[in-house]
């Protein structure tokens, strides 16, 4: 099958499943805790910020070891949390720069217990592509229902 | 990684309709979307798996009879799909499902989440399931 060369400054359809994949790889190994691979989707300087939380954490060392902390605490309570991707947006910056924004619900079952929607986000995410692979480089975090 | 051209989108639309013949009830024509020597296995059943076109139809098939004597609609939302395909042509998958379920009358309510791992096989401009193995999050 062939595809249609994108024109310069447009994700390409290859880029677009390349990305839904990338965060497909991201989210799983989040939600397995599996920081060594989730560390590997971030980018050396990537920046996480939310809107419920007042500073940005800044690094891919600091984010990682949050991380860690939550998914610790996740699976000392016994619940397992997913998150869903959906309504994937996305626009290159340049050739190798997107903006990608996305809804994400944040699903939870407690041990035992019935699958909830914990929570309802939205991602406004830069990605850069880097010798083949794309990586996350800043996340701002949109927690739906919140000031 | 690069993905070979358009293989992910045709794995998206496989699943599309592998999972609304399995929601409208049709077990046999969703059985048929396995290899005759598919396997699926579910850690619900404690890991005991289901051989076999006629095996995973019938066990879909009493499933579905004991449920639309309640009245009761589910709906399987696939996503967080990721593929790994092999040389020999063959992928695996994969990728989270969440069941909603609607009862008769009433409101829709998430009733379960899984993480799921398939063995697609190419079948013409298909694909068919070799083997699939779901674990339902919350097992206690």
């Amino acid at each position: 099958m062939t595809q249609a060369t994108p024109a310069p400054g447009e994700t390409g359809m290859g880029d677009f499943e390349e990305i839904q994949q990338f965060y497909a790889r991201h989210m799983q190994a989040l939600d397995a805790g599996d920081a060594d691979s989730w560390a590997r989707t971030l980018t050396d300087g990537v920046v996480f910020s939310q809107n419920i939380r007042p500073a940005p954490r800044r690094g891919r060392d600091i984010v990682t070891s949050r991380m860690k902390e939550t998914c610790g605490d996740l699976a000392a309570r016994g619940v397992t949390r997913r998150h869903w991707l959906g309504m994937l947006d996305v626009q290159p910056r340049d050739e190798r720069t997107v903006d990608a924004r996305c809804y994400v619900l944040v699903i939870e079952t407690p041990a035992g217990g019935k699958a909830a929607i914990r929570a309802s986000t939205v991602c406004s995410d830069v990605l850069v592509h880097i010798d083949g692979e794309w990586l996350l480089s800043s996340r701002e975090i949109l927690h739906d229902g919140t000031p | 990684m690069s993905l070979p051209a358009g293989l992910y989108l045709s794995v998206q639309r496989f699943y599309a309709a592998h999972m609304q013949l399995l929601d409208a009830g049709a077990a046999e024509e969703w059985a048929d979307t396995f290899t005759e020597d598919g396997e699926f296995v579910q850690d619900k059943d404690n890991g005991l798996p289901r051989r076999g076109r006629q095996a995973i139809a019938d066990r879909m098939r009493n499933a579905v009879d004991r449920q639309s004597g309640t009245g009761v609609v589910s709906r399987h939302w696939i996503g967080m799909l990721a593929l790994d395909p092999r040389p020999d042509g063959s992928v695996r998958t994969d990728y989270y499902a969440l069941v909603v379920r609607t009862p008769r009358g009433g409101g829709a309510d998430l009733h379960l989440s899984t993480v799921c791992q398939d063995l697609l096989v190419p079948d013409t401009d298909s694909w068919l399931v070799r083997r699939r193995s779901v674990s339902h999050d919350g097992r206690a």
